[in-house]
């Protein structure tokens, strides 16, 4: 049996199932399907497009079993983390959503991270709805912090095909402390760009300054840029209303990232996990849209007290 | 009648809203600007008692081809008096203007100035006049009005100002199919532009109202919700409101927001 956390929708489940062999993760899957086709809910299985056709194989068709693409599923964390919630938020009745898969693995270390940290916030971004995942992660191809990542960021595990709660889960908001969450921090370089803004009128001079740096000293597209630009505006827009002038905004670029962080200069306390549940109303919903603005924005406490959020962006280069 | 992706500019009958000198300063040497590059008359009408600062010449002093021109002549302060706001006075003005080789005229001046001489129904059956006036003859009036203390007028100022209105961050003029705005929508906006769309959609002419955003450079969530809420009435009596956004970024928080989704509202990207 797994616990259900308060707060959370009585049929919310993440679980992770890692296996050995293609036996357990083929029955493990056939098993999270089956439960998912007799409880009457629509059920989602992805994969990469070599192993679909191997899965279909396996499962078959039937009315409410799908079939997605990793590639077009899992292209950015947050992208996937929100478009997931959208979906969850526009479904109507009481049909439960079951989607099974393994999350990608990064290129590198640093994007392997920011899928934990995907992992890590679907708690709080998706636990609102009914919805059940299982995600699968196969410890012969890959390494053990990415198994120990994914053995932190799932409430439940999946065991000779039995959903326990999972005693190496650790709540999304302590996640980011853990070296295996890889939390982006303020570049040690010096900025390229900083301003002081002191009232709302100031917000332009801010934006203005953003797309002047940006264009001047990166590659990265005008729609990125843009979208940062609005997230810049919401966080400090917040950073005002809700914490104490002055804001610092800080600005730096590369070529193929941005990176800016906004310092309020007052004392409060802002929970990490602030912006990802879908919001109610006008709360939280400029740091919600922020979050789906970036690529990364984390909460955090700048050195004089005050609230700060680093925002990046990246492209891949071409 | 202006059409799709037209984009609101300095000429017709003009509302310059400001909240302070300084953007009263430089939307007055933005319109003159304008009519210097026309090649057109200006016109500009002050107190007689008016202190330096607040003074055209005060306005412009960071404008050297503008303190030539008035001393060509180009430029020209009216002190002002009841009878410079007679229709007739203004039509013999712009007639002389003409007459002296202009292709065009401007008119401006600040709302204190007039009610310093004349009431303010009588200011408002000017006002009309005006409109009427900037679209039979080569004329633009560029009325300034302080943001703060115009709130309780907006539908009036509106619906009398056929060339739209402007402040800092954005502007808004009617077209042939609704309201075309431009520049920044923000927090610092949200509020005149939700009054301003309040009052376009209070009577309009066409079903559905479109509202083009074409030249919308930045939007924010309060902006966001401001074309949502600046609707919401017209919508609620089955009004049908269709947004023009070929901008990506500015289309995309639409969607986030859901707007695009909201009762009465359909988006589009293209034309």
């Amino acid at each position: 049996m797994v616990t259900i956390a308060s707060g959370m929708h009585a049929g919310y489940a993440h679980g992770v199932l890692v296996h050995d062999t293609d036996e357990e993760l083929v029955e493990g899957t056939r098993a999270f399907v089956a439960r998912g086709l007799d409880s009457g809910g629509d059920v989602l299985v992805h994969s990469s497009r070599d192993r679909i056709e191997l899965l279909r194989d396996v499962l078959g068709s039937h009315p409410r079993l799908g079939y997605g693409l990793d590639e077009e599923l899992y292209q950015a964390p947050m992208r996937t983390l929100f478009a997931y919630q959208r979906t969850l938020a526009e479904r109507s009745g009481p049909t439960q959503l079951w989607v099974t898969g393994t999350v990608p693995l990064g290129h590198d270390g640093v994007e392997q991270a920011a899928w934990h940290r995907y992992e890590s916030a679907v708690d709080k971004a998706l636990g609102a709805y009914n919805f059940a995942a299982l995600c699968t992660y196969d410890r012969r191809s890959r390494s053990e912090s990415v198994i120990a990542g994914a053995l932190a960021t799932h409430r439940s595990v999946n065991v000779e095909l039995i959903d326990r709660d999972n005693p190496e889960y650790v709540e999304p908001a302590t996640f980011l402390t853990d070296p295996l969450a890889q939390r982006p921090v303020a570049p040690v370089a010096p900025p390229s760009a900083a301003i002081m803004i002191h009232d709302l009128v100031q917000l332009s001079a801010a934006r203005d300054l953003v797309r002047s740096d940006a264009y001047r000293n990166s590659a990265v597209s005008r729609q990125t840029v843009e979208q940062l630009r609005v997230a810049i505006n919401e966080v400090t827009s917040n950073a005002l209303l809700h914490g104490r002038p002055p804001v610092r905004v800080t600005l730096w670029t590369d070529v193929a990232s941005l990176t800016c962080l906004v310092e309020d200069s007052g004392s409060g306390y802002l929970d990490p996990m602030t912006g990802y549940p879908h919001p109610e109303g006008s709360t939280s919903l400029g740091l919600w849209a922020a979050r789906q603005l970036v690529d990364d924005l984390q909460i955090g406490t700048s050195p004089s007290g005050g609230c700060s959020v680093l925002l990046t962006v990246t492209e891949q280069p071409l | 009648m202006r059409s799709a992706g037209w984009r609101p500019g300095w000429d017709g009958h003009l509302l310059l809203l400001y909240d302070g000198e300084s953007q009263r300063r430089a939307g007055v040497a933005a319109w003159v600007g304008r009519g210097l590059e026309l090649g057109s008359k200006i016109l500009y009408t002050q107190p007689q008692d008016e202190p330096p600062d607040g003074s055209l010449p005060g306005l412009l002093r960071d404008r050297p081809d503008a303190l030539e021109a008035m001393e060509r002549g180009q430029i020209e302060v009216i002190p002002a008096d009841p009878s410079t706001y007679d229709p007739g006075f203004i039509e013999s003005a712009v007639d002389g203007a003409l007459s002296e080789g202009y292709a065009s005229v401007r008119w401006s001046g600040e709302i204190s100035t007039a009610l310093g001489v004349i009431p303010r129904s009588r200011h408002e059956l000017v006002e009309q006049a005006t409109d009427q006036l900037c679209t039979s003859r080569p004329l633009s009036v560029m009325c300034q009005y302080p943001t703060l203390e115009s709130g309780g007028d907006m539908e009036f100022l509106s619906q009398s100002h056929g060339g739209g209105m402007r402040n800092q961050q954005f502007q808004a003029a009617p077209t042939a199919d609704g309201l075309a705005v431009a520049g920044d929508l923000d927090a610092t906006n949200h509020k005149l532009l939700r009054s301003v769309l309040m009052t376009a959609t209070a009577a309009p002419e066409r079903d559905p109202f479109v509202l083009d955003l074409t030249w919308v450079d930045f939007l924010d969530l309060p902006g966001a919700r401001a074309l949502l809420f600046g609707t919401a009435d017209y919508r609620s009596g089955g009004g049908q409101v269709r947004l023009k956004v070929p901008q990506a970024h500015v289309a995309q928080l639409i969607h986030l927001l859901g707007i695009d989704e909201a009762e009465g509202i359909q988006v589009s990207e293209s034309w």
